[in-house]
């Protein structure tokens, strides 16, 4: 029976759960399966829809987000306990996976269609060709773009916490958004009948 | 991200509601807990803390004053690397401690015998117990001989400070032994070099003179014979022809100048036979013949006078033939000012009257009008005899004036006719009644046995 932390109430607007992160991290730091293993119950779901909204399919996303844990379990020693910064540290380890996804599937196969004119779904009704239509809408985008629109609309994050995860002041991530979205809504209305 | 505009409409209004519809499906609780358990199967061994230095260490408000310490370190050992003073074959390299110039380079090593010049002024560091300060201007060399340290002193102003006892500084006119724990100051003056003696003891050997001076003694060297500050004067009177000068005397022996007096008992200078008689005035003679050295401390013009020979043809007077005048006979210089407490020179008497009194001896009735820029002329014997010119000054005649020239040397004393030597540097000798218009700075001329001028 693995040990249970009081995880009830911790959520991402929790003021503590830098704290809880960052007491689970040295714990797992130190080798400890179950703090590491928290973890994985903490931040899966938001590491996945970030995985997700930016590539292809679910199995590369989950395939993503196992090698993620995987890397963050062997550097855990190398996080410095303390900055209460270990939810931006393990994004940041996401997003390196992310990359060197994008690297191998540019070497194989093209990820990103341009031409979205066939692309448009004629009703709303299916909601895959909708997902479809976006994610190549958001193939578009910088990684960068791409990163605050996942963020602010799948995952939900507000402008500060997705500044904090990225590294950057509020007002440069509000800017990176309006820009996506303007990039997004000429794209889409190209594509539009 | 909605944006009202004016009219009501929102900006992103349809690209949000696709991303609403569009948003990825949320991972699943049975893939959820597949993805635990495959992850947690897989967890293997953790990287090590790669960290080489700690934390404090990294710290920059620690690593940069420990970086800055330990460069300073570095470049104050290079430099004492370079401070080392002796070098292979066992000589003493100096240091200066300024802008010094070395064959015309600036350098701050110096090795023995090379020539130093100070730009600025320097201290240069013969070894750990002499200094040597310089002021600007001023050049010397030195070498390190069997258990002697030699400074030798070209120009300028220089202070010798030395802790060891066989130091000698040497110039051109002088050489000085640094006993123990010594300083000595040398500083140029006009026409000559003032010897300081700051502290300790030093032997002064100039001219074969030996002088001791201790701390506080200031000694006066000339730099030439007869270059003396001392003007000149004319001389009245009868006084014999410049005697002849002391045994052992060598010249500029008696340009030594010293603060005091020398022994009383020693006569000075080379007085003139036939001075006997008593002064009647020596306005500018400050040494009389036979009158004691010591009589002529505190003479403020004091250049040194080199012995002249005696007149060929001229015939010394013992006494005044007419109405005394003042003419001391002597071409002993008269004293330069001194400042010394210690004269163990060598007297450089003469044989000649001995006046008791101090005041100048009256010649024969010659005139001797000195003057010039050196010694002055002496008298001659009836008729003058106006040796000088910028050659070689007249030599005596015998009833004919002897009209001779010259820088250095005056005129000779003729006989019968006034000998007005003159010259820059030695005066005339008197002649026998004549007139002796001897020229120089230092020394006033001395009188003649005849006519008066």
């Amino acid at each position: 029976m693995q040990e249970s932390w009081p995880l009830s109430g911790v959520g991402s607007e929790s003021r503590n759960e830098a704290a809880i992160l960052d007491h689970l991290a040295s714990r797992a730091a130190e080798g400890d399966r179950n703090a590491f293993e928290q973890i994985f119950n903490l931040l899966a779901d938001e590491l996945y829809t970030y995985l997700r909204g930016q590539c292809q399919n679910e199995t590369v996303a989950e395939d993503l987000l196992a090698n993620t844990f995987l890397k963050a379990w062997r550097s855990a020693r190398r996080y410095r306990v303390g900055s209460h910064h270990f939810r931006r540290w393990i994004f940041a380890i996401a997003r390196n996976e992310l990359r060197d996804h994008w690297r191998a599937s540019q070497r194989t196969l093209p990820i990103i269609d341009l031409d979205l004119a066939e692309e448009v779904p004629e009703a709303r009704d299916d909601p895959a060709d909708v997902r479809r239509f976006v994610a190549q809408a958001l193939a578009t985008l910088t990684e960068e773009q791409r990163q605050v629109v996942v963020l602010r609309y799948f995952s939900e994050k507000s402008h500060e916490e997705i500044a904090a995860l990225m590294g950057k002041r509020e007002g440069a991530v509000r800017q990176l958004l309006l820009r996506a979205l303007r990039r997004m809504r000429k794209v889409m209305a190209d594509a539009a009948p | 991200m909605l944006r009202r505009r004016p009219d009501g409409t929102y900006e992103f209004r349809q690209v949000e509601q696709w991303l609403a519809l569009g948003a990825p499906q949320a991972l699943s609780p049975e893939r959820k807990d597949a993805l635990r358990l495959h992850i947690m199967s897989r967890l293997g061994e953790q990287d090590s803390d790669r960290q080489l230095l700690p934390p404090l260490v990294r710290e920059r408000w620690i690593a940069i004053p420990a970086g800055l310490g330990i460069a300073a370190a570095v470049l104050a050992a290079n430099q004492n690397l370079q401070m080392r003073d002796a070098t292979e074959d066992g000589t003493t390299i100096a240091h200066a401690n300024g802008t010094v110039l070395v064959d015309g380079r600036v350098t701050s090593r110096i090795a023995p015998g090379e020539s130093v010049r100070a730009v600025t002024v320097s201290w240069v560091g013969v070894g750990d117990e002499v200094n040597v300060g310089l002021d600007s201007g001023a050049e010397f060399r030195y070498f390190e001989e069997t258990s002697v340290l030699r400074i030798e002193l070209a120009a300028g102003d220089v202070t010798v400070v030395s802790k060891r006892p066989d130091v000698v500084v040497q110039a051109a006119t002088f050489s000085a032994r640094m006993r123990e724990a010594a300083s000595l100051q040398v500083d140029e003056v006009a026409d000559g070099r003032m010897l300081t003696v700051v502290e300790g003891t030093v032997e002064v050997r100039t001219g074969g003179r030996l002088e001791i001076l201790r701390a506080g003694d200031r000694l006066f060297i000339p730099s030439e014979p007869g270059g003396g500050p001392n003007t000149g004067g004319s001389h009245d009177g009868q006084g014999g022809p410049a005697g002849p000068q002391g045994p052992g005397t060598l010249p500029g022996e008696d340009e030594l100048v010293h603060d005091h007096g020398g022994d009383a008992d020693q006569p000075r200078g080379s007085s003139q036979p036939g001075d006997a008689e008593p002064p009647v005035t020596t306005p500018a003679s400050p040494n009389a013949p036979g009158q004691p050295p010591s009589k002529n401390s505190g003479n403020p013009a004091g250049p040194p006078l080199p012995a002249p020979p005696p007149a060929p043809t001229a015939t010394p007077s013992p006494a005044g033939d007419d109405t005394p005048t003042p003419a001391p006979a002597s071409p002993t210089p008269p004293a330069s000012p001194m400042h010394g407490n210690h004269s163990e020179g060598t007297p450089t008497s003469t044989p000649g009257g001995n006046a008791p009194t101090p005041t100048p001896t009256p010649g024969n009735g010659g005139t001797n009008s000195g003057g010039g820029e050196g010694v002055p002329g002496l008298p001659g014997n009836g008729e003058p005899n106006s040796g000088g010119g910028e050659g070689v000054p007249g030599l005596p005649g015998n009833g004919e004036p002897n009209s001779g020239g010259g820088k250095g040397v005056p005129g000779l004393p003729g006989n019968g006719e006034p000998n007005s030597g003159g010259g820059k540097g030695i005066p005339g000798v008197p002649g026998n009644g004549g007139a002796n218009s001897g020229g120089g700075k230092g020394v006033p001329g001395v009188p003649g046995n005849g006519k008066s001028a």
